[in-house]
């Protein structure tokens, strides 16, 4: 039941995978941006989006592969094991969703709002 | 349908009897499984983040409880945490997946502001960390619910819940 828990509460993925804004941009920011520096540049940032939802992805899994390691048949869990596990995994859901923040804001940085909704016309 | 898990012998393999068969509370948890296998299917349509699988974890849990767990109190209190912590559970789905699109939509907004994404984020969070609290009341009354003997005895029907979770996470 922890597991269970631990997932879905913290580690839920739905909210901060924005994996398909991230291929929608990489797809149309050729035609969408004119401009061979600035596109250059937000291709950089969408690369780095990319990379770092593949990195959390990785620590969420390092995360849930050691927890079901300890997920013995007859594993009690102390509540001090149960707030630092828990603790561990609100802090890796808060850095996630801040480094995309930092990096969605650098691409609008980038971007004129006209290039923005080309580049994202689904989104 | 078939709850498999209620055509077992009603005899332990020590040759005694495990839980009594007719007891009220034993058909009560069995309305209660047969009553969540049922919500799998007319659910099914409505959202697709709670799959039958996950539904079929939660009775298959429930049944092994009502197999494995003979003390009525114990059991009782086994159940009802796991039914709060299923419920916990479809509330969280539910939120992350309105955050989800709550924050997709505001990303979607060149204008979006840090304080609007980070607003989304934090909202969520607050409500992850409230219900933090009683989750971990309701893992210890699992555990405490039960005895080392039985933990061992429903470890197949823990890890399959756990299991189902984690592809009701991935959304398969």
């Amino acid at each position: 039941m922890l597991i269970a828990l631990l997932t879905v509460m913290l580690l839920g993925g739905g909210s901060y995978d924005l994996s398909t804004f991230v291929a929608e941009g990489q797809e149309n920011i050729e035609s969408a941006v004119e401009d061979p520096k600035r596109r250059q540049s937000a291709l950089d940032i969408l690369a780095a989006m990319e990379e770092s939802i593949g990195s959390d992805n990785g620590e969420t899994t390092a995360l849930i592969e050691r927890t079901q390691r300890a997920f013995s048949e007859d594993k009690v869990w102390s509540a001090e094991e149960l707030d630092a596990l828990f603790a561990e995994a609100r802090s890796l859901r808060a850095d996630r969703a801040e480094r995309f923040i930092e990096l969605r804001l650098e691409l609008k940085a980038t971007l004129t709002s006209e290039e923005w909704a080309e580049a994202f016309p689904e989104s | 349908m078939t709850l498999p898990a209620f055509n077992a012998p009603s005899q332990h393999k020590s040759g005694l009897r495990r839980w009594p068969l007719c007891s009220p509370g034993v058909r009560l948890w069995l309305c209660i499984g047969l009553l969540l296998s049922v919500a799998a299917g007319c659910s099914s349509n409505k959202t697709q983040t709670i799959s039958e699988g996950y539904v079929q974890a939660i009775t298959d849990l429930t049944n092994g409880l009502a197999l494995h767990v003979d003390d009525a109190s114990r059991r009782d209190s086994a159940m009802t945490a796991l039914q709060q912590a299923d419920t916990l559970i479809r509330q969280a789905v539910e939120r992350r997946d309105g955050a989800a699109k709550t924050f997709s939509e505001t990303n979607a907004d060149f204008d979006a502001t840090r304080e609007e994404l980070g607003a989304i984020v934090s909202a969520n969070q607050s409500s992850n960390s409230s219900d933090v609290e009683a989750l971990i009341e309701l893992i210890a009354t699992f555990q405490s619910a039960l005895t080392s003997e039985e933990l061992v005895e429903l470890y197949p029907e823990r890890a399959e819940f756990a299991a189902q979770t984690l592809m009701l996470l991935d959304g398969n």
